[in-house]
């Protein structure tokens, strides 16, 4: 859940910091960096969370709604689906990056300290 | 397993990166647009007015204070004049980005960086007209001291420091669509805008279709179809007569086809390919603007009062911005403003309002010239001397920046030359020798009474021509259609010969035989687009085609009313009377008692029934009425079996008489214009109007059902619609049933998208009211509680007051939306 947590709050980060391109670094890091079974998926949970959170701080102001159907209606789908695309698309890019970045991690952690 | 998971993972990876990276066919790049802190989603907290921000802009001398009122609209209080249009700008540009970018691109012909070649007629057009090279003109030729020039400098350096400053959140969601990003502005941009109006406001269609008729029935009755002069003349000067003047003197027949007109072309082939498009428009005589003023001798309140819709097409956002400038001491001005000028077109300050509607006048000739190479002309020939062409090359580039047509525009002393079915036609053009129209804006919105005011726009203001309708505090009204009217050696409704100076522009017209009035004895007056000047009083070619019906209404309402309230003027606004309903409605059921008792003619039991129809119908315009589809039904099959005469071959548009020429027609029952030539037997005019109405009886009931039910309804056939400047229909407002129709004061046209684009009523007592509404809202951003929040408004016909703060501390916070504060910066 910690875990979870922080990868959120630093996909958020790094989002607000950088673009969509934050999803990816985070999830890059924190794949090299969790060391446990079903990483990638708990980031790619992290990058929904994080995205989700980001959605609803755009909500708060009640104008989303508005938005989310002019949106919809301009890329001709459902309000749903685009929500879902939206967070689809971090969860996505998050777990693949995580899954490579465990592979680096592995890789890293596999090579042996140079005499 | 592993590497397979790895695989699929720098698959799933390279893709992600690649789509949100690269856009894909007409879809953005999905990483950008869909991420939710700067992304699409961002727009949404975007939607609020600014509180209470602060933000530099460049070239500003002190301070700006800006405060939102509760309808969205700034009131911007500056130290002078120029902070004032500085900071114009920059709240246009917070609030209208996409649409300043659009526009300038539009007007500058270079919409194919958007649009792609599709978008190329459109573009050629505006370059061939010469537009974007006159508004070089004026930057060139307008020195750095002009206020229009530093007017528009202000302007720009206000847009471009709001793009400077805007956050990601706030890039407007065009442009994320695009995956494009706002380019810096620049004072040209203006200029270009401006010309852009001209070319809107243009009006030449009635000398093509009068050529189009002289090929078929000969010049004489074309001349009477297709007149310089309205057979209906209540004119916007007035004269005197206290009521509309009809000419019921007999059109002449038909004759023979004009062999000079054939030569000419059929019907239009001399025009430029897209003015003959727009000219073919059906819809052109619904086209209408609308202004009157009362003094106090005939206002309810004893105050001069006010009132201006002018036509324009609709779109979202809409064509104008209100706003408030307030400069202590020097300017008070609130008002619409278009985006991308830097002034206030239609307003009022503490003692003047003004409103305008478009003249209409013939300021557009065209020359046939002699050139020394038809492909490649260099040279032209005018009194037997060889005079130089100026060739200019126009690039036309595409999205990506790539070019993707080249063309070389070519240029006599007179402008810019199309080549048109093997001639070589130059235009010669008010609009491309004007440039300084936004310095009387900005003089005028200084004026202290009306005859300051016309004054001010006289001294600069030259195309297009506007009917300027002003009233003051005093309780002193004037109109004055000012603009610049060429004295022709013959008048321009067909292509003259270029290779004879003769023909050229002589001088303009002096200022006092412009189309005026000052404080007229009948105590108010009133433009809708009718003519101007009654052609009994003055000796001058105007040229144009006018439109009386509309006149007629207001003029009606006005006499009728000594006791004009506010209320009298907004509901004059959008009256759903029809003075073209109640002149023809009466013909159409004689005809059909006449008809009848002939025992001749068509299905009499059919005609019986719709006489009764026609009888109930109250000549009411409204979106519940049953009876105005029969009636405008019944007047196209009139028109239509009326100038068979006319029809065209090959499937080719016919052209048609107006509705007021046809009124002439009413008064000469046996004319040989009546008789159906389909036919063995010789109509007359009871025969035909009845007929029609069997007819479109007949039709209706085909087409909507029985009679009288909801089917019959206006609003089933008449809509309002509201695109979007990308024609986005989700973005848009479509379908929407709203009273008016032919002839009434609030016409919606060319497919329900032309209207009323501004509603505005002022009261000028000791302290100045005014109401005001348009179609759309102040934001352009979709998510806005503000981008067609005034929607609803307009359709009822109902306007808000305004709130006109002398000081930003008399906006009490109950009345702020938002407020920002534009400081000094580099």
């Amino acid at each position: 859940m910690l875990a979870l947590l922080a990868t959120a709050i630093a996909m958020a980060s790094l989002t607000w910091l950088l673009g969509w391109w934050g999803i990816v670094i985070a999830a890059l890091v924190a794949g090299t960096l969790l060391r446990r079974r079903g990483a990638p998926w708990l980031v790619a949970l992290s990058a929904i969370v994080a995205w989700g959170a980001l959605l609803a701080v755009d909500s708060f102001g009640g104008r989303f709604a508005a938005l989310a159907t002019s949106i919809a209606g301009v890329m001709r789908v459902p309000v749903p689906a685009l929500l879902i695309v939206t967070l689809l698309f971090g969860a996505l890019l998050a777990w693949s990056a995580a899954v490579v970045g465990d592979e680096i991690g592995r890789r890293v952690r596999s090579t042996p300290p140079s005499a | 397993m592993r590497v397979l998971r790895l695989l699929g993972a720098v698959l799933v990876l390279g893709a992600g990166l690649f789509i949100g990276a690269r856009p894909i066919g007409p879809a953005p790049a999905l990483g950008a647009f869909l991420e939710p802190a700067h992304g699409v989603w961002a727009l949404a907290r975007a939607a609020a007015s600014p509180a209470g921000l602060d933000a530099s802009v460049a070239g500003l001398r002190e301070p700006v204070e800006v405060v939102y009122d509760d309808r969205a609209v700034p009131h911007i209080f500056a130290r002078s004049e120029e902070d004032a249009y500085r900071a114009l700008g920059y709240v246009v540009a917070r609030d209208r980005l996409f649409q300043l970018y659009a526009q300038t691109l539009a007007a500058s012909g270079r919409l194919t960086e958007i649009g792609g070649a599709q978008a190329l007629p459109l573009d050629r057009e505006m370059r061939q007209l010469g537009l974007t090279r006159a508004a070089e003109g004026i930057a060139a030729r307008l020195g750095d001291t002009s206020v229009t020039v530093r007017m528009a400098r202000a302007y720009a350096d206000g847009v471009n420091a709001y793009i400077a400053r805007m956050p990601a959140a706030e890039l407007p969601l065009e442009f994320r669509l695009l995956g494009r990003r706002p380019p810096k502005w620049e004072p040209i941009d203006s200029y270009f805008l401006q010309n852009r109006m001209g070319w809107t406001l243009a009006n030449i269609a009635n000398e093509r279709d009068r050529v189009g008729a002289a090929a078929k029935v000969g010049a004489a009755a074309a001349n009477a179809l297709f007149p310089d002069d309205s057979p209906i003349v209540e004119p916007i000067q007035p004269n005197g007569q206290g009521t509309p003047r009809f000419d019921t003197s007999p059109l002449p027949p038909p004759g023979a086809p004009d062999s000079a007109s054939m030569l000419l072309g059929a019907t239009d082939a001399w025009l430029p390919s897209r003015r003959r498009a727009r000219a073919d428009d059906e819809d052109a005589p619904w086209r209408a603007s609308n202004n009157w003023a009362v003094m106090p001798k005939r206002s309810a309140t004893g105050h001069a009062l006010l009132a201006g819709d002018p036509h324009l097409d609709l779109t979202l956002p809409s064509i104008w911005y209100e706003a408030h400038l307030v400069v202590p001491g020097r300017l008070d001005v609130y008002g619409a403003t278009i985006p991308g000028l830097p002034a206030v077109v239609l307003g009022f300050n503490r003692d003047v309002a003004w409103t305008f509607t478009n003249t209409g006048a013939d300021v557009m000739d065209y020359y046939v010239e002699e050139v020394d190479d038809d492909r490649h002309p260099t040279r032209h020939r005018v009194d037997g001397a060889w005079r130089p062409i100026e060739p200019r090359v126009e690039v036309y580039r595409g999205q990506k920046g790539q070019t993707i047509a080249v063309d070389t525009v070519y240029y006599t002393f007179r402008g810019p030359m199309q080549r048109v079915r093997g001639r070589w036609l130059s235009l010669r053009w008010t609009v491309l020798d004007a440039g300084r129209e936004a310095a009387g804006f900005i003089e005028g919105a200084r004026a202290r009474t009306a005859a300051e005011f016309e004054d001010a726009m006289a001294r600069t203001y030259r195309a297009p021509a506007q009917n300027m309708l002003a009233a003051d505090r005093a309780g002193h009204i004037a109109i004055r259609s000012t603009g610049r009217y060429p004295i022709r050696a013959r008048n321009g409704s067909v292509p003259l010969d270029g290779t004879s100076s003769a023909n050229d522009w002589k001088s303009d017209l002096p200022l006092e035989r412009w189309p005026q009035a000052f404080d007229p004895a009948q105590g108010y007056l009133a433009s809708a687009n009718q003519q101007p000047v009654d052609p009994r009083a003055v000796d001058f070619w105007f040229g144009g085609s006018y439109d009386p019906w509309r006149a007629l209404r207001i003029n009606a309402l006005l006499r009728a009313d000594s006791a004009v309230t506010v209320d009298d003027m907004r509901r004059f606004q959008t009256d759903p009377g029809s003075a073209r309903a109640d002149l023809y409605v009466p013909y159409f059921l004689n005809a059909a008692l006449r008809v009848a008792s002939r025992g001749t003619g068509p299905n009499r039991v059919v005609l019986a029934e719709a006489g009764r129809l026609l009888n109930r119908w109250d000549r009411r315009y409204t979106a519940s009425n049953t009876g105005a589809v029969l009636f405008e039904s019944a007047m196209r099959e009139a028109a239509m079996e009326t100038w068979d005469e006319l029809a065209s071959e090959n499937g080719a548009r016919r052209v048609t008489p107006s509705s007021a020429v046809f009124a002439r027609l009413m008064h000469d029952s046996a004319s040989a214009w009546w008789d159906d030539r389909s036919t063995p037997q010789v109509e007359d005019r009871d025969a035909i109007l009845a007929s029609s109405l069997v007819s479109a009886f007949l039709a209706t009931r085909q087409r909507l059902g029985t009679p009288g039910d909801s089917g019959w309804r206006w609003s089933n056939v008449h809509h309002v619609n509201i695109p979007h400047l990308l024609r986005i229909p989700a973005l848009s407002a479509l379908g929407m049933p709203i009273d008016g129709g032919p002839g009434t004061l609030s016409p919606i046209a060319i497919g329900g998208s032309n209207g009323p684009s501004w509603r505005m009523v002022v009261e000028l007592g000791p302290t100045v009211h005014a109401w005001t509404t348009y179609p759309g809202g102040q934001s352009g951003n979709p998510a806005s509680p503000r981008y067609k929040d005034r929607i609803p408004q307009w359709l009822a016909g109902t306007l808000e007051a305004v709130h006109v703060p002398m000081r930003a501390s008399e906006l009490p916070p109950s009345q702020r939306s938002g407020s920002l504060t534009l400081l000094p910066g580099r």
